[in-house]
């Protein structure tokens, strides 16, 4: 019998945490309080579901990890409906939630036992393939454990196609695309702004630390909200881009129906991946990205555990490693392999100060647990004796790995850029691609700050305005008009 | 005796299983060739489908030995190809459609084939899941099966190189040097191989090659798109193929659902995918499995058919150059019936015997009109 308990802090010493109204939810049979702003995943996680779902392989337990709707350790089955990301999902009142992909539970699953028989790895693609009758077996009980969720309970209907067309299309809407939307208005342009995430910001709406002027991420969006409303920028949430066709438009996918966008000019904002780290056991649940964090605490005001390890120096790491105590989280260290500190020096001075360590030249060799997260065990770089640090929580800050994915189909150049952390677009100044008619800007050009994203975002968003109304609009691409 | 020095063009299933073939027999002199990585072309592009339920004799017999030799590939080369033998089912729609069923049905028990016919209840109780509205007949053949399209080229590269076989990806063949009435030189990117035989296999790129050499082939390339959807627990075992569309759609060992149909008509230039299928093929799948709306699509892409005004391949030596054979043209069907071709063709060049069966498949075909047409070809 699974107990709950809520871990939401409802009383804060400055802050107020803006969940919506009181509903309840129904996960695996049991009545939970949630509130109608909060992800499925959140409120899941906020009465201690600490196994969000179990792999596709091994059935290790997943837990939350970036809370941005990339890395599909969220996966659940929500109304029916198999292997929905639930960090991209508010709450509805009555809303069934069940996790799947897991005999006979996620709490105990069988199939995990893959996973002890086979520490190392599983050579399925060459195993126990004589004799014939044992490769029979094989093939059998593979195929009985293969998929991840079962089919929707229902069929399912869809709005009608929609179709529309606008002068520039800003999909991403985080720090470089809100910003791209405003440059585009300033540059004499109407723009529509579209983000797959229930509302504006992306990770900024976790980011405790001031930004231009503004006191912290939430303030920056709520004065952005006001002056995109003022621009007349349509923005479309909830609304997630599912590729660039060549009959000449963008598809995205929204409230269950498909919007076919034509645009004379498209800002892509979709910035980066939060990387796990690389390490055994990486995937136990509680383990984070920093902004997966940030976002559970800062803006759901979720108290995750007792004590922290925090993995990187940068500033996220430094303003988790300055916040967490704030409600409630010892934290034990900060770990970075580099033997100087990225972040703001002075900062990391005062969170020494009050004797917090900061591990430079070490790096975490596993995480400890089976089931649970126990702790890090850190060794110098160098070579040397091992530290084991007791922790139930441990946040990763790393640069993401860039978005390339919509560039690269609408045929801009894509190339591995292995100081960026992956496959950037390439692009001039201002973000322009080859394709003439797609810009690139923030993160997916390579790590940058908010403040660095706010700006390029600004002038990709002017320049692609500029540009449209330099040239004649494009003649439509070839191809055909889809049936209503 | 390690055969004459043979190189062959193309690393799909065409040339991979022919060079094991060959290389089991003692020519171990081999080169594969392939301008890509492997698994770039349509071998890895298709969706795994092997069956022997087929309108003309001669397939059905090669596919039945064909699908036996899917079935014994992971003993035969170490390597699992993930073959699921839970049948094909055809449904038609149509009086024409079930009339053609039972001919091909007879035809096929003929063969040695034990293929069977199913009322709309025996389809509705075999696959529940299925809409069975409007289904006149189901023909269904439990050896049929769908195995994973990498593993069968990841599977033979590797027993390849293990006998000695030089797999080369990323050769990129770019001229043929013929002297007097042989190719002597495979001239690449990187740079050139001496040959005393050179086997095209280079399926809708296969009339570039021929070129180099004076060659004219006839294949003509048609875009086909494909779709998978997330992977799904196992409910779905038969791969379908609704007569009234011609799409095909199974569930992959992961549990993806895997769909297919073509599109757009004649010589195509480009894989690119397109919504126009996205749209076409969800509304087809819905159809058929209502349930599946909801689901969610993972990717999209394309790929060619690589097809020949009598649909049926190109195999076997030209007149000029002399020590040029060609192996192509096999429509939509390569990957199936590649592993069976493949030893035939090697029997043919190492131990001189012409199996009766792709006896008739040479290029001088055409000049005399072509042979019998084949019915079933689907996607």
């Amino acid at each position: 019998m699974q107990r709950f308990r809520d871990h939401r802090i409802y009383t804060h010493h400055e802050r107020e945490f803006d969940r919506g109204r009181e509903i309840t939810i129904d996960f695996e049979g049991h009545p939970l309080r949630a509130f109608s702003k909060e992800p499925v995943a959140v409120a899941l996680y906020a009465w201690g579901v600490r196994v969000a779902s179990r792999s596709m392989k091994f059935h290790r337990p997943r837990g939350l990890f970036c809370l941005g709707g990339r890395c599909m350790s969220c996966l659940a089955r929500v109304d029916g409906l198999p292997s929905v990301r639930t960090c991209r999902v508010p709450c509805r009142d009555g809303m069934k939630v069940r996790r799947e992909n897991a005999i006979p539970q996620a709490t105990d699953d069988l199939l995990h036992t893959l996973d002890f028989v086979f520490p190392r790895t599983l050579h399925y693609q060459e195993m126990f393939t004589r004799p014939l009758a044992l490769n029979k077996l094989l093939q059998k009980s593979v195929r009985m454990f293969s998929g991840a969720g079962d089919l929707p309970d229902q069929p399912l209907s869809a709005p009608p196609l929609r179709e529309r067309e606008v002068e520039v299309l800003v999909i991403g809407a985080g720090p470089a695309g809100i910003s791209a939307a405003l440059g585009a208005v300033e540059g004499g342009a109407k723009a529509v702004l579209v983000d797959d995430a229930p509302e504006l910001g992306g990770h900024l709406v976790g980011w405790p630390e001031p930004l231009l002027g503004a006191a912290d991420g939430p303030a920056w969006i709520a004065a952005q909200h006001t002056r995109l409303e003022q621009a007349g920028v349509e923005t479309l949430l909830g609304a997630e881009c599912i590729g660039r066709y060549r009959e000449g438009f963008w598809a995205l996918h929204h409230e269950g129906g498909l919007v076919l966008v034509r645009a004379k000019r498209v800002v892509l904002a979709t910035g980066a991946y939060d990387q796990p780290p690389l390490f055994a056991n990486n995937d136990l649940p509680n383990l984070f990205s920093a902004r997966g964090l940030m976002k559970l605490t800062n803006r759901w005001g979720i108290c995750p555990a007792v004590a922290c390890t925090i993995i990187g120096a940068d500033d996220a790491a430094l303003s988790l490693a300055e916040r967490l105590p704030e409600i409630g989280v010892r934290v034990l260290g900060l770990v970075t392999e580099s033997t100087k500190i990225d972040g703001d020096p002075d900062r990391a001075e005062r969170i020494q100060s009050r004797g917090v360590p900061i591990f430079l030249g070490h790096r975490v060799t596993q995480a400890i647990g089976d089931f649970h997260l126990k702790g890090l065990r850190l060794e110098p770089v160098g070579g040397g004796e091992h530290v084991d640090a007791r922790c139930d929580l441990v946040a990763v800050s790393a640069p993401g790995a860039p978005s390339w994915e919509l560039a690269a189909q609408a045929g801009a150049e894509v190339k591995f850029v292995d100081g960026q952390h992956g496959f950037v677009s390439q692009a001039d100044a201002v973000g322009r691609t080859r394709t003439g008619d797609v810009f690139v800007t923030g993160e997916m050009l390579g790590p940058c700050s908010p403040a660095r994203a706010v700006s390029h975002g600004w002038d990709a968003g002017v320049a692609a305005a500029f540009d449209l109304r330099a040239n004649d609009p494009r003649p439509a691409a070839r191809g055909h008009t889809p049936e209503p | 005796m390690a055969g004459p020095k043979t190189i062959i063009i193309g690393g799909g299933i065409v040339g991979l299983s022919l060079a094991w073939n060959l290389a089991r027999r003692g020519w171990t002199d081999l080169t594969v060739l392939d301008r890509d990585h492997l698994n770039a072309g349509a071998s890895a592009r298709c969706g795994g489908g092997v069956r022997s339920q087929w309108s003309t004799a001669d397939n059905i017999r090669i596919m039945k030995r064909s699908t036996e030799l899917f079935a014994s590939f992971p003993a035969d080369t170490g390597f699992n190809n993930w073959f699921r033998q839970e049948g094909y089912l055809f449904l038609a729609y149509t009086d024409e459609q079930a009339a053609m069923f039972e001919q091909n049905h007879r035809l096929q028990k003929e063969n040695g084939v034990d293929s069977e016919l199913l009322s709309p209840a025996q389809i509705k109780a075999k696959a529940p899941t299925i809409n069975t509205d409007g289904v006149v007949v189901g023909a269904f053949h439990q050896k049929d099966g769908v195995c994973f399209p990498f593993a069968m080229v990841w599977g033979y590269a590797k027993a390849c190189r293990r006998l000695g076989v030089q797999v080369l990806p990323f050769h990129e063949v770019i001229g043929l040097e013929v002297a007097g009435e042989k190719i002597t030189q495979v001239v690449t990117n990187r740079g050139r191989f001496a040959a005393d035989l050179v086997i095209n296999g280079a399926a809708v790129w296969s009339p570039n090659i021929g070129r180099m050499c004076g060659v004219e082939l006839p294949n003509c390339a048609e875009k086909h798109e494909a779709i998978v959807t997330e992977p799904l627990h196992p409910f779905l075992g038969a791969c379908l193929i609704p007569m009234d569309s011609g799409m095909y759609l199974a569930q992959t060992m992961r549990g993806e659902i895997y769909a297919c149909v073509g599109l757009e008509k004649g010589p195509a230039t480009d894989y690119d995918h397109t919504f126009a299928f996205a749209q076409k093929i969800s509304r087809l799948m819905i159809r058929l499995i209502p349930r599946l709306a909801g689901v969610k699509m993972l990717r999209q892409w394309g790929g060619f058919y690589d097809l020949t005004p009598d649909t049926n391949p190109i195999v076997g030596f030209v007149d000029r150059p002399s020590n040029f054979y060609q192996y192509h043209g096999l429509m939509g069907h390569g990957f199936m019936f590649a592993p069976a071709l493949s030893e035939m063709i090697a029997e043919h060049l190492v131990a001189g015997k012409l199996h009766p069966d792709i006896a008739p498949y040479g290029l001088a075909r055409f000049k005399s009109g072509g042979l019998e047409v084949e019915k079933m070809i689907i996607g």
